[in-house]
């Protein structure tokens, strides 16, 4: 008898020892995979090299680096903007001042939408759940005192990303700081937006070669700037599961990898600069499984299916948020606990950058004392609990290892009903995507409101006499007009000629085939606002319409 | 200069033994008292001849056993020397204890250098003041 | 667990990775590279660290000897870990509103501080600025009676901080009244033996009479919850906890023997309190190497081989010393995450201290967020689900086996010392840790988040930190004097002069000493009447404690 088969009897006797009490049935994490009760060394698959390995190692599953937080820690980055951008620059201003060493920049949806402050359709919404960005001169003001050669930006932007992104790059010029040192992401991810987020602008076709375009820009001009973070977070709070999550976020990715491919250029050219970003929910163990069951996923695929060679590009490297749908209205202070544990599951788990959410985000955009609060969560994590000691500190745990494995089973076989659906782009396009996670949107809240997935102080454990939190954010509500006046102000000061020049020119290349990138630097260079720029675009390419999804 | 180290209660003296310690390597000589009453700390240090009393208090409120520590310490005729107190002090308690005439509060997270600094200074300040009266 | 020939080329594989590491971390922080008890760290581990350990005989299964990865075989499935956050405030009035509060909102154990800590009474002069600070004051019975009013005591398991022999009794006395039989009792008593006691069996060693008392009469209660919690918060290290819990434990089990119990049985009734601290990954190692090196002890030094007996059983406390006053709602974080530690290390009850802590005993919304700390780990992050999620985890595993190995020699140095020395030393090396801890914080060796690094100029200013705090109600103490004024006058004075007449002779003859007591308490003698009469039976002067009076 080897081993396994002497620790596998053991375990048959362990489990008939419990026959005296009630056998002991397997439960289930949040997504549906049945955990055992007790793991042991007979639970582990395969060999250990090709499995896990060593970090910086194929297959990755130990993490990407080599060293990883004992070389760089991870980038602790608040994701912050609220108000017009002097406002939203003190608060960056702030974090940096209080340890943040990255910056997030939240846009408010008529800027995500490609909307003008003073557009009718932005009514209400101005400067609301981000900052409004019209134009260069907002940008500027955004990241005045800010240089871009030392912080790295990350931009929650996705329609109209590029535009972003051309103004970003022309920041950079003004600062005189080269393109190439400039560092960060835009989401930029489109294909989710349709399932879950609905920050979409035109069809599908014309926004994948959108994201093409600035893949390949990148490539091509900023080496250290990610095009794309390719985002699943958004299914898991739209109710999808931790596997779908994953599931689908991969499954937009390689749709991404094809369409830059079918423009003939080769994966590793591009590859390294993909990036992803996801929820982290408080079931540890389920996370921390999900990022390292993705990280030898994306590797295999990545090698076998696209070819691709060099190591970078089959790196998963990806960044996460904690809170959303897993914090609570109901006692909010118990969010502090929430975000804790899973800021310390995405740690183990191998993040190469964290959001940390305050408290009150389910009230209002965060204070200053809040938001402080959940930026020393990261700062506790890193430099008083230990857990980024050690790398990848909870490898060949029978438990974490047999999940892991399960996990990536389970993130294959989805990928294999997308597959089955024509692909995720198609899957998109007829509402399948959407009516997945619906369904398990639905059957969660089922579960909550039966009281089998408890939610603390929420289900279970609720003082109803508990006072609600003081010390709100309070909105300005003279904000919207004062962006208008200063749209109003850039539109009498640019010069009107170079502008309309640089929208005709972009008509023209949005009907043709060449990279629109240097079109629009020249646009926003002109002041072009995100609204003109967007409305050429509209005009030229139309709108996505919505399938009806029951 | 000689301190003498006392606390208002035996439990939860962890810093207690740590500033004793901090201070006889910032070069004082302290004598530790445990944990005793306003007028036994009174008696003490006239005994000791003490140059400054530290007093843990753990928490809630200082002000009644400080205000005792001091009146006892008029009594005995050794209102001069200085009473510092650690522990933990609120907000609305640091006005009451500096009416008292408390000379420092260190409260958790104080450096032990910064705690040896403030001795050395009322040392430095004691010295002048017995040079000024012997001249 | 490995075949030898991959963990040779696992082996090979590390090494050259580790030279590469090396290479590119040259210059990095010494500091980095060791726990926080100063253990060495590795910046990963893989199955060639774990090499040399066997799976049946070093990890087992949960339920079975060594216990490395729990105690009972069923882990969290068939019960979670008691809710047991501590309490004590005011006057048994107060401590018992908070209580029954805490009960409504999912508390399940009791535990209250406080009890008997001081051998005098609340209107004696020392009392003066103490009445309901740090704990909750007793005189007589009649403060227990209304602690426990409306809280049914066999509906939850008790547990008493301190070992106040008095309080002890009072517990006694008020099931006695209930008609509620010891035998029924449900708790802990925290205890453990020290040097001291007439002769081998150690009479007139209150501890002794303890475990004595609750081996012969009390099946369900454990006679002695060693705390070793206390003096980890008074700055020693996660191998000394385990270490000096360890001897403590072996030096009480001795005692029992010497007096003439039977090991298993005392065994069985012993527990362990514990703390957890700030390093994630060494205190669940610690843990489950404080179960293997208890387990196999008590299989080696006692010859017990009741499985029950081996069985390291543990309440934690999280961490106060960790705590910062600044930006205080820091301490939800770290409270969070010594709290999943603990459940990771298997832990049978917990209490989580709550973040205003470091500035005035907790308010009720405060002591409720640490309670629903505890129950968003139990409900919301995993860790029932599975028994000893970690077990198998390379660095856990060679950590657990590191702090195994440090604290059986530290043991072994401990024990090898005479007896009061022994003790001394532990205290003495908590001291040096301490002093060595603080001096690494104020050099910024040891980054404390709010404190040394990332501190906030507006802490220091006006109206911050923005908490309320509880305030201290000097008129507590007013009200306790009227409480044990009115127990006064209500009892019989033949019966109380009886029964103070029948302690004193109890302590002369150095009887066991808790059925005295309990006729002391239930006449409602004071404690500090009680404590008087010791002093004058055993010759000894009064010496104001408040700490842990009566042992």
């Amino acid at each position: 008898m080897d081993e396994r088969e002497r620790i596998e009897a053991a375990t048959a006797r362990w489990a008939q020892a419990l026959a005296g009490a009630k056998p002991l049935a397997p439960e289930a994490l949040p997504c549906g995979i049945p955990v055992e009760p007790l793991y042991t060394p007979a639970d582990v698959e395969g060999g250990y090299l090709e499995r896990l390995g060593v970090p910086g190692e194929y297959p990755f599953t130990r993490g990407v680096y080599p060293t990883m937080y004992r070389g760089r820690p991870w980038t602790i980055r608040q994701y912050a903007g609220f108000g017009t951008a002097e406002e939203s620059n003190r608060r960056y201003r702030y974090l940096l001042e209080h340890g943040q060493t990255g910056l997030s920049v939240a846009l408010d949806l008529p800027t995500q939408c490609g909307y003008d402050s003073d557009d009718p359709m932005a009514e209400a919404e101005v400067g609301r759940v981000g900052v409004a960005i019209d134009t260069l001169r907002d940008m500027e003001i955004l990241f005045d005192g800010l240089p871009l050669d030392r912080v790295s930006t990350s931009f929650t932007i996705n329609g109209t990303a590029a535009i972003l992104l051309a103004m970003y790059v022309a920041v950079a010029e003004a600062q005189g700081v080269a393109p190439a040192r400039i560092a960060g992401t835009i989401q930029n991810d489109i294909l989710k937006e349709y399932v879950a987020r609905g920050t979409w602008i035109f069809p599908v076709e014309p926004s994948l070669r959108l994201i093409a375009d600035t893949i390949e820009f990148c490539a091509e001009r900023l080496p250290r700037f990610n095009p794309i973070s390719i985002a699943g977070a958004h299914f898991r709070d739209a109710g999808g599961t931790a596997v779908q999550e994953a599931a689908y976020t991969l499954a937009d990715a390689f749709a991404y990898v094809e369409t830059v491919r079918a423009r003939g250029i080769e994966v590793d050219r591009f590859a390294p600069q993909l990036s992803f970003f996801f929820y982290t929910y408080t079931d540890v163990f389920e996370e921390v499984a999900k990022y390292r069951a993705m990280r030898r996923l994306w590797a295999r695929v990545m090698r076998d299916r696209f070819g691709a060679r060099r190591p970078e590009s089959l790196m998963f490297r990806f960044g996460n948020v904690c809170g959303g749908h897993s914090l609570t209205r109901e006692e909010p202070l118990n969010n502090i606990a929430r975000v804790t544990l899973g800021a310390l599951a995405s740690v183990l788990g191998g993040t190469q950058s964290m959001f940390t959410a305050a408290w009150d985000e389910a009230y209002a955009i965060p204070t200053e004392e809040s938001a402080r609060t959940a930026l020393r969560i990261q700062q506790i994590l890193l430099h008083e609990s230990g857990a980024a000691r050690t790398i990848d500190p909870l490898a060949g745990s029978y438990y974490v290892e047999a999940l892991t494995e399960r996990m990536e089973r389970a993130i294959e076989a989805e990928l294999l009903r997308v597959d089955a659906q024509g692909g995720m782009v198609r899957a998109v396009e007829t509402g399948w995507v959407q009516r997945e996670i619906h369904r398990e949107a639905y059957r969660q809240e089922r579960e909550r409101q039966a009281g089998t997935r408890v939610v603390v102080g929420v289900n279970r454990f609720r003082d109803k006499r508990a006072a609600p939190p003081v010390a709100m954010h309070r909105a300005d509500p003279a904000l919207a007009a004062r962006q208008a006046a200063r749209l109003d102000q850039v539109r009498r000061t640019r010069d009107g000629a170079r502008v309309a020049q640089a929208l005709a020119a972009l008509r023209e290349g949005a009907t043709g085939k060449d990279n629109l990138m240097p079109l629009l630097l020249d646009a926003v260079r002109a002041c072009a606002s995100v609204g003109e720029i967007a409305g050429v675009l509209r005009e030229v390419w139309g709108v996505f319409r919505e399938p009806a999804v029951v | 200069m000689r301190v003498l180290l006392v606390q208002d209660s035996t439990g939860h003296s962890t810093g207690y033994h740590v500033v004793a310690r901090g201070l006889r390597d910032a070069g004082h000589e302290v004598i530790l008292g445990g944990a005793l009453l306003p007028r036994e700390i009174a008696r003490l240090a006239g005994e000791e001849g003490a140059e400054a009393i530290g007093y843990r208090i753990m928490d809630a409120a200082p002000a009644i056993l400080v205000g005792r520590l001091v009146a006892e310490l008029g009594r005995a005729g050794l209102a001069d020397v200085p009473v510092i107190v650690g522990g933990i002090v609120s907000d609305e308690d640091r006005p009451r204890l500096a009416a008292l005439g408390v000379a420092g509060v260190f409260q958790p997270g104080a450096t032990l250098e910064s705690i040896g600094a403030f001795f050395g200074g009322l040392a430095a300040a004691r010295e002048r003041r017995d040079a000024g009266s012997r001249r | 667990m490995y075949d030898p020939v991959v963990l040779a080329d696992v082996a090979a594989h590390q090494a050259v990775w580790e030279a590469e590491v090396r290479q590119r971390l040259a210059g990095a922080p010494a500091a980095a590279c060791r726990t926080q008890s100063g253990l060495p760290l590795k910046p990963v581990y893989t199955p060639a660290d774990v090499a040399r350990l066997d799976y049946a005989t070093d990890l087992g299964f949960p339920g079975a000897f060594p216990f490395t990865r729990g105690v009972r075989a069923t882990g969290y499935h068939t019960k979670e870990w008691t809710r047991r956050q501590v309490v004590g405030i005011g006057t048994a009035e107060e401590t018992n509103a908070r209580l029954r509060y805490l009960f409504a909102q999912g508390q399940t154990g009791f535990s209250v501080c406080g009890m008997g800590y001081a051998n005098y009474d609340s209107d004696a002069e020392h009392a003066e600025g103490f009445v309901g600070r740090g704990g909750v004051w007793i005189d007589t019975l009649a403060d227990i009676e209304t602690l426990f009013d409306g809280i049914d005591m066999r509906a939850v398991t008790i547990n008493q901080i301190g070992s106040s022999i008095p309080v002890f009794a009072m517990l006694l006395a008020l099931a006695e009244g209930r008609g509620i039989p010891w035998e029924a009792l449900r708790g802990t008593i925290q205890n453990w033996v020290e040097p001291g006691g007439q002769g081998p069996a150690r009479r007139g060693n209150g501890a002794v009479d303890i475990l004595e008392f609750c081996t012969q009469r009390m099946p369900r209660w454990n006679s002695a919850s060693i705390s070793v919690r206390n003096t980890r918060d008074q700055g020693c290290t996660a191998p000394q906890e385990v270490a000096f819990g360890c001897f403590q434990g072996a030096y009480t089990l001795a005692a029992a023997i010497a007096r003439g119990l039977d090991a298993g049985q005392v065994a069985t009734r012993l527990s362990f309190f514990l703390s957890a601290e700030n390093d994630f990954l060494e205190e669940v190692a610690k843990y489950r190497a404080m179960r293997r090196l208890w387990a196999r002890l008590v299989r080696e030094r006692f010859g017990v081989t009741d499985p029950r007996a081996c069985m390291l059983r543990f309440h934690v406390q999280t961490s106060a010393l960790a705590l910062t006053r600044q930006q205080p709602l820091n301490n939800v974080v770290r409270s969070s995450l010594h709290a999943l530690a603990a459940a990771l290390g298997g832990a049978q009850s917990m209490s989580v201290n709550s973040f205003d802590e470091v500035l005035a005993t907790p308010t009720r919304a405060a002591a409720t967020l640490s309670l629903r700390t505890q129950q968003i780990v139990a409900c919301e992050t995993g860790v029932t689900k599975v028994v000893d999620p970690l077990g198998g985890a390379f660095c856990i595993e060679a950590l657990t086996d590191q702090i195994e190995v440090a604290a059986r020699d530290l043991l072994a140095t401990l024990e090898a010392l005479p007896d009061r020395d022994a003790f001394a030393r532990m205290q003495e090396l908590t001291r040096e840790e301490a002093y060595r801890r603080q001096r690494a914080i104020d050099a910024g060796e040891l980054a404390v988040v709010g404190v040394n690094c990332f501190g906030d100029a507006a802490d220091e200013g006006d109206g911050a930190p923005r908490i309320e705090p509880l305030r201290y109600e000097p008129g507590w103490r007013d009200k306790q004097i009227r409480r044990l004024e009115a127990a006064r006058r209500a009892r019989d004075a033949g019966r109380a002069a009886a029964a103070r007449a029948r302690l004193a002779r109890a302590y002369e003859a150095r009887e066991n000493i808790v059925p005295a007591m309990l006729q002391a308490v239930q006449a409602y003698l004071s404690i500090g009447e009680i404590a008087r009469v010791r002093e004058a039976a055993l010759g000894e002067p009064f010496r104001p404690t408040t700490w842990n009076f009566g042992r």
